[in-house]
């Protein structure tokens, strides 16, 4: 006969941790995994075009920097742009949704940008970047800000 | 008295199932309701409930569709669409969560659940139930009523029929439940499989008489579908479908099968079974030769395959050392789950056969579940179990290894479900680029429910998976 342990308590647990999990959401609990607490450059970081949306709507600054929490694109939490958050990510972000709202792709941040993107070797940023491209003269990434 | 003395008497056995069972379905429907109303496949629907006059118009519209007869799922959406009182998400949501609710119940009570070994069992059935991927697709899709999920309940509501007290009015609801079954989606056919599989293994709660009227309706479904009606059958050009290492688009599915379909159709119909035997094909395509070609087999992938062939070996297992009662036709409560479980799973992978897709072998890993409870509660009984001490040893890691891959995938499901909800969400910021792709032109009041819906799915909050961790995806697979 197998013990009843070996059947139900890996079961038994997850019921537990199930219990555990409603009463805190139903306290909205834990915060940090939702939009709420989500920066415009964190959501962009991870491609959420929805929350995105909804903070440009509510008034976010597509040039302004912001926290970027951390493991979303580097080990530890740092602050930049949504545009410069996009250049490390591994999805497309809303980036194009960005520019309307008024980010800027000027000739001041366009070489840290696509350097950026180029150090990530993303290369949807760097097609989406290239069809921006303002009057730059050739760009030399030794010489310019690393965002990585 | 404390809990494990509690729970060795029936009452405190039945007490301690409904409790398990009820946090774990609401798990499910808390989930559920993180997800908005989808764009694809809802929408639609919505759009065109809104122009349709009633119900009774809606049931007609879709009794005559080319190749589909659900006229019930045409009406349920008109009807939950004029009783929301504009309040899509909560009638919608609310109506789909109730099916979760319902589901879960139905499976307890035909389980009897009534001593500690068959709890154990409980809880382990229950994480294969969750678990098992073709759930995740059963449950969380709508369109937007979830006519999969109703299916389930369908055919579970059958087996407690099949299975309860008999009587006129058992041979009526087992009729009933036919009916709507059928007229709901094509595979409520499976209803039929279940009664018709519970009588021949001694279940006579649907009387010889309710099954033979059941049978009756069965052949008048066929003949009013393709007799009078006409509505024929899905072209092979309809959809995409797995085949192999890779999903095949419906013009390469006609270059490649057109001329002689049914190799394609025999594939899919082995496929679906052992998907839900063990977790591979995936929706047709076989993921572990995939992924080792792309470099990597995810650690997700290796704890699927190895749980469910493990559950399958034990119900497998089951089958054998019951083989000689069943050729002597003696079937007790638990033979008949495993029978009816058996021909679900192949009736189910039978009426597949046009395409695979893991949530249509939804009934069947519903049943699946049911038999792994019936093998599971026969080991922990120890019933036909001789063995030597390192035997059992081996045995009890093995189970708990087992167990712990299916609580894995039940984590599984409801990470899934939350990076559903964070796709539909986002979905939702081009509905208009869409509707355009499907040439869909909403007027005034059209876009107006649109607007609603959109502003609904933007302003929910979510958990957003790629704030957990970038890496669980290779875990819950």
């Amino acid at each position: 006969m197998v013990p009843l342990k070996a059947v139900a308590l890996p079961a038994a647990a997850w019921v537990a941790f199930s219990v555990i999990w409603l009463a805190a959401s139903s306290l909205g609990i834990p915060r940090g995994f939702d939009g709420r607490t989500m920066t415009l450059t964190e959501a962009t970081a991870v491609a959420s075009h929805a929350d995105v949306t909804r903070l440009l709507r509510s008034g976010a600054d597509p040039n302004a920097p912001a926290r970027l929490r951390a493991h979303l694109v580097r080990n530890s939490e740092t602050t930049m742009t949504p545009l410069e958050a996009a250049t490390g990510a591994i999805r497309t972000g809303p980036v194009q949704m960005l520019v309307d709202h008024g980010a800027k792709i000027d000739e001041t941040n366009y070489p840290v940008l696509w350097c950026a993107a180029r150090a990530r070797n993303n290369k949807d940023m760097i097609r989406f970047l290239e069809s921006q491209r303002p009057y730059t003269p050739v760009i030399d990434c030794h010489a310019v800000r690393p965002v990585w | 008295m404390n809990f494990g003395d509690s729970i060795a008497h029936p009452k405190g056995a039945r007490r301690a199932a409904w409790a398990v069972t009820v946090i774990l379905a609401a798990s499910v429907c808390y989930s559920l309701a993180r997800i908005p109303i989808q764009v694809t496949d809802s929408l639609i629907p919505l759009l065109d409930a809104q122009h349709t006059r009633s119900v009774i118009a809606a049931f007609g519209n879709g009794a005559t569709n080319a190749g589909y007869f659900r006229p019930l799922r045409a009406a349920q959406i008109q009807a939950l669409f004029d009783l929301s009182n504009g309040h899509y998400f909560a009638a919608f949501k609310g109506f789909q969560a109730t099916s979760v609710l319902v589901l879960f119940a139905l499976f307890l009570i035909a389980l009897e659940v009534d001593s500690r070994e068959r709890l154990s069992a409980l809880l382990f059935a229950l994480t294969v139930l969750m678990g098992l991927h073709t759930f995740r697709g059963t449950v969380w899709e709508a369109y937007p009523v979830n006519h999969s999920l109703e299916i389930v309940v369908f055919c579970l509501l059958a087996l407690v029929l099949a299975r309860s007290r008999p009587g006129k009015w058992t041979d009526v609801a087992a009729a009933l439940t036919f009916v709507a079954a059928a007229f709901t989606v094509e595979s409520g056919l499976l209803v039929w499989v279940v009664i018709v599989a519970a009588w021949l293994a001694g279940g006579r709660g649907v009387s010889t008489r309710g099954v033979a009227m059941v049978t009756g309706l069965l052949a008048a479904y066929l003949a009013l579908r393709f007799g009078y009606l006409g509505t024929g059958v899905p072209a092979l050009s309809e959809r995409s479908s797995g085949f192999g290492l890779q999903q095949l688009g419906p013009d390469e599915l006609q270059r490649r099968f057109g001329g002689w379909p049914y190799g394609f159709y025999a594939y899919n119909v082995i496929s679906s079974m052992l998907t839900v035997l063990f977790s591979e094909p995936r929706a047709g395509i076989w993921t572990i030769p995939a992924e080792f070609l792309r470099g990597r087999i995810a650690g997700g992938t290796i704890i699927n395959v190895v749980s469910s062939t493990v559950t399958t070996a034990m119900i497998g297992w089951f089958v054998a050392s019951r083989r000689r009662a069943w050729l002597q036709r003696k079937f007790d409560r638990d033979d008949q789950i495993v029978v009816v479980a058996i021909g679900v799973i192949v009736a189910n992978a039978v009426i597949s056969y046009g395409y695979t897709k893991d949530e249509i072998m939804g009934p069947a890993g519903v049943f699946y579940a049911l038999a792994a409870f019936v093998a599971i509660a026969s080991i922990v009984r120890g019933a036909d179990l001789a063995g030597s001490r390192p035997r059992i040893a081996a045995l009890t890691v093995i189970v708990a290894m087992t167990a712990s891959g299916w609580v894995v995938r039940t984590a599984g499901l409801h990470y899934q479900m939350h990076l559903m909800a964070f796709y539909d969400r986002n979905e939702w910021v081009y509905v208009d680029d869409w509707l355009a792709t499907q040439q869909s032109m909403p007027t005034a009041e059209g876009k107006a429910l649109v607007q609603q819906l959109r502003e609904d799915a933007l302003v929910h909050m979510t958990i957003n998976p790629y704030l957990l961790s970038s890496r669980l995806d290779q875990w819950f697979r």
